[in-house]
């Protein structure tokens, strides 16, 4: 039992090595990456950057063009009337037309999309309540309701004010989703549960069997269609938008790593080209004006840009990456010295975990040299070495961290 | 089985530091057997050795039999220990700890610990954290007689105690031990109380054992000599016969095993001058301390 | 037997324990006040709405009762035992002294647990007044680390007290602050409900350390 007490012992002290040493390593010497901000000019039609250099650690900005040039932020600016037109407009600089097209400042403004996705935002916890809101209510501004909805074996309202089920209104809507074919439970609700939005579109619902429906509320009434989308789709969340171009309800991102567009027309979907998006690591940025849809894939080494006009048929590309962290010196010595780290959490998912990773080949020497100096340190104390055989095993397999656990929890001799 | 304990060349060291080398002793059923030595000798350490809370560096311990270092619950039940300070659950009260202990062991008597306490004037639900270090001591030696082990374990029993706790106590434990033949380990700086009680003893110098008899052997074998010098002062050194001196003015005292004619010849052999040699009776204190020396 | 060590472990532990209760009532009623406070001065929908998506947690007073109590009641039961180094009275009782340490945490472990099931018992039934399943739930999957850490820290600081050596027990401590700090990790509400099961297992780690503790107690390793 002794024996078990203490490998249990080790066993701890080399889990939480490995979540705090390489945390405390990465603390001190890693090194942002220098991303630069991609946009994509309608005057010129080419990708432009803002890169961020650093003279004595002192950061300047430097607006380039994709061949190289560089510009004042002024000139930078009037390339992209587009992505500055508030500045522009400010400062009487904004063109009275683009490719042809007459400008309209309160059009430029409407067309403008901004949506992301980040990998972890498809992962979170979530208390399933909502607040429907009145969709066709007739005021400007939305309104919280009184009451949350749920729907487990049926839809129902609880009153905030009392924590009492609403039966009429449950009833209401339990009838006019079974009507409509919903099979219970829902798997999963997305909707913007917030009063900060232009209109409402109400809630997109995955039920029992992946259907998804569009639920929301007109007048009081429950307003619950059906999409028909896919059922074999594999949804692995959707964000609604709400944007007053209503050209799609939101993007749907699958288990399959595709972004599809609902679209207004009919639940139609439009699948975005991205090849390359992983939902487990890459944040989608989505970013819409009046010509284009720059669609940005920033990976832990890597962005991608695609520029699509408005039917989403690919213009441009444009790559750039980095070197990982494993490529650059500390994280080749940190292959060397950690077998593994484990983290708490990860860019993936919200929830917290044992994220392990395991380092390159390349800790053996490390995990050797540790072996041989437990070796030497069991003979100068003249230990039997071959009865704390799993001591040197566990040295071998976890290298840093087996030794520091076995410095700690040294052996007990008989 | 005669050998209650038997200690086999017991070393031990604390970091580099020898506590004692090869150490041998046996205490027989029956007896009561004092460690004695001056602070530091390794009493404690011995002690700790037998109740399984020390690792010796080299040899080992039986009691009973059984390595102290893995002592099974049947032979710790007949091992009453007295720690030193006699420390015990201050937390709670007499009634909670006798029924605490009464608990554990299957021939608990708890007579002999109530006759105890009621000479104690203590309230009722009075903590032992509260007592003072007498009332302790009882508490402590009911909590043992009531336990009535095979052999028990005391260390420094007399630590702070009056002289009056301390004659009860030797009382009590040597009625005890003589009625119903059990075994008694003691350790102790005071040594004038072991006269009475002890029946063998060992007495520890730095290192090792110095002596090892029963008391009443030493004291009819150990001497004290008093002598005058005229000259200057003899150049006396500890060797085989003599085992301490102490030379003040023109006295000069040798202690020894040896005999009167023994030692007159071992002075002449050393040319030593001395008029007016006499034995001086001792105390088993005076000679513990001419035994060890009073550093 | 065990019954006599229930007796002398409660006696040890016993005000601590008591004052634990309190502290746990205490604080449950001040999230009551606050929360009947809150509801009448935000309105109910707005607060659910807070609560819901932007993660405000009306209980995060107690985030620190858990591992408070877990401290608390393993400086109350094992101090008392190190203190003149009184455990070798217990591990001189005629049992076996892995038998005897094993009682004495897993009596420990039961009174935390008790201690933990009746506060968040009480925790839930005050929210249930307001609150639908769905957000009690929450409160389940969000306390849970915080009640692993209290248990985590009880095993580790049991092992830490009996250990004798001061350099161990500073490295020791370094251990178990990490293992407990795992358990805070979360900005969120449930942010721990995927992985309950590995935390669980990972409090478990030092359940039993005292044994390692307690045979350096044995075999006299010198404290420093």
């Amino acid at each position: 039992m002794i024996k078990l007490s203490r490998f249990l012992l080790l066993i701890a002290t080399i889990m939480v090595s490995a979540i705090y040493l390489p945390k405390f390593y990465w603390m001190a010497f890693d090194v942002s990456p220098r991303v630069p901000r991609v946009m994509y000019s309608s005057l010129t039609r080419e990708f432009m950057f803002i890169k961020t250099e650093f003279t004595n650690r002192i950061p300047q900005m430097k607006f380039l063009d994709s061949h190289g040039n560089s510009y004042t932020r002024d000139e930078f600016e009037k390339k992209l009337p587009l992505n500055y037109y508030r500045q522009l407009a400010a400062t009487d600089q904004m063109p009275d037309s683009i490719g042809g097209v007459k400008i309209d400042l309160k059009e430029v403004r409407r067309n403008q999309v901004f949506i992301r996705i980040k990998p972890y935002g498809l992962n979170s916890p979530q208390i399933e309540l909502f607040p429907l809101f009145e969709s066709a209510s007739g005021r400007v501004r939305i309104v919280l309701p009184e009451d949350y909805f749920r729907i487990q074996d049926r839809m129902e309202f609880i009153n905030a004010y009392t924590n009492k089920i609403d039966r009429e209104k449950s009833k209401l809507f339990t009838d006019s989703l079974r009507a409509a074919g919903f099979q219970f439970p829902a798997l999963s609700i997305a909707g913007n549960p917030t009063t900060r939005k232009p209109f409402d579109e109400g809630y997109f619902v995955e039920d029992a069997q992946h259907q998804l429906f569009h639920i929301k509320m007109v007048k009081g009434k429950p307003f619950c269609r059906n999409t028909h989308v896919p059922t074999d789709l594999q949804i692995q969340g959707i964000k609604v938008l709400e944007h007053p171009l209503r050209e799609f309800y939101g993007l749907i991102v699958t288990e399959k790593n595709k972004v599809f567009l609902l679209s207004y027309d009919n639940y139609k979907l439009i699948e975005l080209p991205l090849p390359e998006y992983n939902r487990k690591n890459t944040i989608l940025y989505f970013r819409g004006n009046l010509f284009y849809r720059v669609l940005i894939l920033r990976k832990p080494n890597s962005l991608q840009a695609i520029v699509t006009d408005r039917q989403y048929r690919v213009m441009d590309r444009y790559r750039t990456s980095w070197k990982k962290r494993d490529e650059r010196l500390a994280g080749v010595a940190a292959n060397y010295i950690f077998p593994f780290t484990i983290k708490l959490s990860d860019i993936s998912s919200n929830f917290i975990n044992f994220y392990f990773h395991l380092s390159k080949a390349t800790f053996i020497v490390c995990s050797i040299f540790f072996l041989l100096l437990t070796v030497v340190m069991y003979r100068v104390k003249k230990t039997g070495i071959t009865r704390h055989w799993l001591d040197l095993l566990l040295v071998l397999v976890t290298g840093l961290y087996g030794f520091i656990a076995i410095f700690i929890f040294s052996r007990i001799d008989s | 089985m005669e050998e209650v304990i038997q200690c086999k060349n017991l070393t031990h060291y604390y970091g580099a530091k020898l506590v004692f080398e090869n150490m041998n002793f046996t205490v027989k059923r029956g007896s009561i057997f004092g460690l004695l030595g001056k602070n530091g000798t390794g009493k404690t350490t011995t002690i700790n050795i037998l109740n399984g809370f020390l690792q010796p560096t080299g040899g080992e311990c039986l009691i009973f039999g059984e390595n102290t270092q893995a002592l099974s619950p049947p032979t710790k039940a007949k091992i009453g220990f007295l720690m030193e300070g006699h420390i015990q659950y201050s937390f709670m009260n007499i009634f909670q700890i006798e029924k605490f202990y009464s608990a554990f062991y299957p021939d608990w008597k708890k007579e002999p610990y109530y006759e105890l306490m009621k000479k104690l004037e203590i309230s009722q639900k009075q903590k032992i954290s509260k007592m003072s270090c007498g009332q302790r001591s009882q508490v402590a030696l009911g909590l043992i007689l009531a336990q009535d082990p095979e052999l028990m374990i005391l260390d420094d029993y007399s630590m702070g105690l009056d002289p009056g706790y301390r004659q009860l106590f030797i009382d009590y434990l040597s009625e005890y031990a003589k009625a119903e033949r059990k075994t008694i380990f003691v350790t102790s700086h005071i040594i004038q109380d072991m006269e009475r009680l002890i029946d063998d003893m060992v007495v520890l110098d730095y290192r090792s054992i110095l002596l090892s008899m029963s008391p009443k052997k030493f004291m009819d074998s150990f001497k004290q000599y008093r002598f005058e010098f005229r000259n200057s002062p003899p150049e006396l050194h500890k060797d085989e016969i003599i085992k301490n001196f102490d030379i003040i003015k023109n006295h000069a005292t040798v202690y020894t095993f040896a005999a009167r004619a023994e030692i007159e010849n071992y002075l002449r052999s050393k040319q030593i001058q001395f008029v007016d040699l006499q034995e001086i009776p001792m105390s088993l204190e005076s000679a513990f301390i001419g035994l060890t020396g009073k550093y | 037997m065990l019954g006599s060590l229930c007796f002398k472990e409660w006696l040890k532990i016993r005000w601590t324990y008591i004052s634990m209760m309190v502290l746990s009532l205490l604080i449950l009623g001040y999230i009551f006040l606050t929360l009947a406070h809150d509801l009448r001065f935000v309105n109910a929908p707005s607060f659910w709405t807070q609560v819901i998506f932007m993660g405000y947690n009306f209980y995060s007073i107690f985030t620190y009762f858990p591992l408070v109590a877990g401290v608390a009641l393993a400086v109350a039961q094992f101090v008392p035992e190190i203190h003149s180094n009184r455990l070798k009275l217990t591990l001189h009782l005629p049992v076996k002294e892995n038998t005897l340490l094993f009682q004495m945490i897993t009596l420990g472990l039961f009174s935390l647990l008790l201690l933990y099931v009746v506060s968040l018992f009480l925790l839930l039934i005050v929210s249930s007044f307001f609150f639908p399943w769905q957000i009690l739930s929450s409160i389940i999957f969000t306390t849970a680390p915080w009640y692993l850490s209290g248990i985590a820290a009880y095993f580790g600081l049991a092992m830490i007290i009996i250990e004798p050596s001061w350099i161990k027990r500073i490295l020791y401590a370094a251990i178990i602050y990490g293992l407990v700090h795992c358990f805070y990790a979360a900005r969120f509400y449930n942010q721990y409900q995927q992985s309950l099961p590995y935390f669980l297992l990972l409090i478990f780690l030092p359940y039993i350390g005292l044994f390692y503790t307690g045979i350096r107690f044995r075999k006299g390793v010198r404290s420093q």
